[in-house]
């Protein structure tokens, strides 16, 4: 039997903060107001459970840009299934963070 | 110091602080975690520094940036350990068991071996002196002259239990010029002592004649049996004779024995005028006498320790009602072999805690206080008792804890039932065997039908559970 993520408001917040288009630690940080003890930690338990996945950024780009590269997270399948789940519990979540391009 | 300076300082008080999260974080993931938080900590920094932000972040959000890098280490941490779950196993098993105790045991006995004080206790023991001090003057078996150099070592002789200790005296060798009457004056050297040494050393004299004549009170002299022998061919009618120690006159009064010679510093006579004179040029010992007596006529050491463990086994077999464990009438039981490796377990377990007890209560007893004092004997009792209870305790509870199949450690308890809330029904504990051979129930509340815990066998139907771990049935 596959094991069922923990769907709490937390996990529902950064599903939600990276679908609508905050793809690093400091900017789901910034938008959910949560703290980086609590941000982290959550993104890691989700990545283990297979509901986002992270990948570092090309150290060209970074380079070009001079800054240090940065890890991006995105959603899986999983966690795109999670998230319409945690939508309906959650029904305002999507009122709280709205997409990145829309807020701009 | 400018902004830029201040930043620098800034930015490296928050790199450090990331540095010390890093430490908790498992060594396999710290790399990469640190080289994410660190680019994290950049873009942090880069929003509290901004000049052209209109509302720049203060520095206190960076640090507060940086207190929950520490959170997400520790659960990194307790993510890593829940994830060993091989190591707890390992941890937990009868082999880990076994060898803790054994080096527990090491550790006792190599502290006992290599303390002089419990090596004196240990020695002494052997001596086992049956019959009270002897009256003879030198040597039984049981005496033990210490011999020593000057002042230095004085100190060395008075840091021996009293009750060795009878006491010392010193002497010191010069070469002097002896004129006899009927022979040529001679150059002899001559061990000047105080009169004490006799009673301290029990100075072993032959009689060579009358040895009461000494009308003038002169000061004795007892010549050496070589001495005796070259210069007076074995004179047996010497005592009483007169001779002249430089500017001292003294009266022969004996010969020493040949065994008073181990004594270091080889005189032709000793002269006990009470002028024994330390100085550059002459040689100086210290001559302690210490003997073996009294304390060690009760009973060997051991016995202290003994006394003790019975004492701890009995309070516990008087206190202790709780039961090893039970299996539920008609269930299915481990084999005979199993049940007996589990008992076998128990009993060594016992066997290696009881030496251990006894070197460690002799480590305390001899090491914290004087080891030949009334309060030595007195911990040392304490000490094994307080141990011994605590140790078989120890080994009762480890036991029960144990699955009867393969030895390692029961483990996830579980509460079941609330018992606030429950009226007829069971409550309790429950834990299972890691690798699946059983379940341990332990009751809240002991009643007629469920009073000590209970074994409850797995069988092959459960196997899938624990399939991950390689679980073997061996009930």
């Amino acid at each position: 039997m596959a094991k069922q993520p923990r769907l709490t408001h937390v996990t529902a917040l950064i599903l939600q903060a990276i679908d609508a288009g905050f793809f690093y630690g400091f900017s789901i940080m910034d938008v959910t107001g949560l703290p980086s003890g609590t941000v982290y930690p959550a993104m890691r338990r989700m990545e283990e459970d297979q509901l986002i996945r992270s990948r570092w950024e090309s150290n060209a780009i970074a380079e070009k840009e001079q800054r240090p590269p940065r890890k991006y997270y995105q959603l899986t399948i999983n966690g795109r299934t999670t998230l319409g789940t945690s939508r309906k519990r959650y029904p305002l979540i999507e009122r709280l963070i709205p997409a990145a391009e829309a807020k701009s | 110091m400018t902004s830029s300076g201040i930043e620098l300082v800034v930015r490296k008080v928050h790199l450090g602080l990331v540095w010390g999260a890093s430490l908790l974080v498992p060594a396999s993931k710290r790399s990469e975690w640190l080289e994410e938080w660190r680019a994290e900590l950049w873009y942090v920094l880069r929003e509290c520094s901004s000049k052209t932000s209109v509302h720049p972040r203060p520095v206190k959000e960076a640090t507060l940036f940086c207190i929950g890098a520490y959170r997400d280490a520790i659960w990194l941490r307790r993510r890593s350990w829940r994830t060993q779950q091989p190591l707890a196993q390992i941890r937990g098993s009868a082999f880990v068991c076994a060898l803790a105790q054994v080096g527990i045991l090491f550790a006792a006995w190599e502290i006992a071996q290599l303390s002089p004080r419990v090596v004196a206790v240990n020695e002494m023991a052997r001596i086992r002196v049956s019959r009270p001090r002897s009256p003879e003057l030198f040597p039984t078996l049981d005496d033990r002259v210490r011999h020593a150099g000057v002042e230095d070592q004085v100190k060395e002789l008075f840091g021996f239990p009293r009750r060795y200790f009878d006491g010392f005296s010193h002497y010191s060798i010069t070469t002097d010029a002896v004129s006899i009457q009927s022979m040529p004056t001679t150059e002899w050297k001559i061990a000047h002592s105080p009169s004490t040494f006799f009673t301290v050393t029990k100075f072993p004299v032959r009689s060579i004649g009358n040895a009461q004549m000494n009308p003038a009170g002169l000061p004795y002299l007892i010549l050496s049996e070589k001495t005796w022998l070259q210069n007076f061919g074995g004179n047996r009618n010497l005592a009483g004779t007169q001779m002249r120690i430089d500017s001292v006159d003294a009266i022969v009064t004996g010969v020493a024995s040949s065994g008073s010679m181990s004594l270091p510093g080889e005189a032709n006579a000793w002269l006990f005028d009470g002028d024994a004179q330390s100085g550059k040029n002459n040689a100086n010992f210290v001559v302690g006498h210490l003997t073996a007596i009294g304390y060690f006529q009760a009973g060997p050491r051991w016995v202290l320790s003994v006394i003790g463990i019975i004492l701890a086994v009995l309070l516990l077999f008087l206190t202790t009602h709780s039961s090893i464990g039970e299996y539920g009438k008609g269930a299915h039981k481990p084999s005979l072999v199993r049940r007996s490796l589990f008992w076998a377990f128990l009993i060594f377990k016992i066997a290696f805690i009881l030496p251990t007890v006894y070197f460690a209560s002799l480590d305390f007893g001899c090491l914290l206080v004087q080891p030949f004092s009334q309060s030595s004997g007195i911990l040392q009792g304490v000490s094994a008792l307080v141990l011994c209870l605590f140790a078989l305790t120890w080994a009762l509870r480890d036991q029960q804890r144990r699955c009867p199949v393969c030895l390692g450690r029961l483990s996830h308890p579980v509460e079941v039932g609330q018992l606030s809330q429950t009226f007829l029904a069971w409550s309790g504990t429950e834990l299972v065997c890691q690798r699946g051979h059983v379940l341990l129930h332990i009751p809240g509340i002991p009643t007629s039908w469920f009073d000590v815990q209970r074994w409850v066998c797995l069988d092959r139907s459960w196997q899938f559970l624990f399939a991950r771990l390689g679980v073997s049935q061996g009930n």
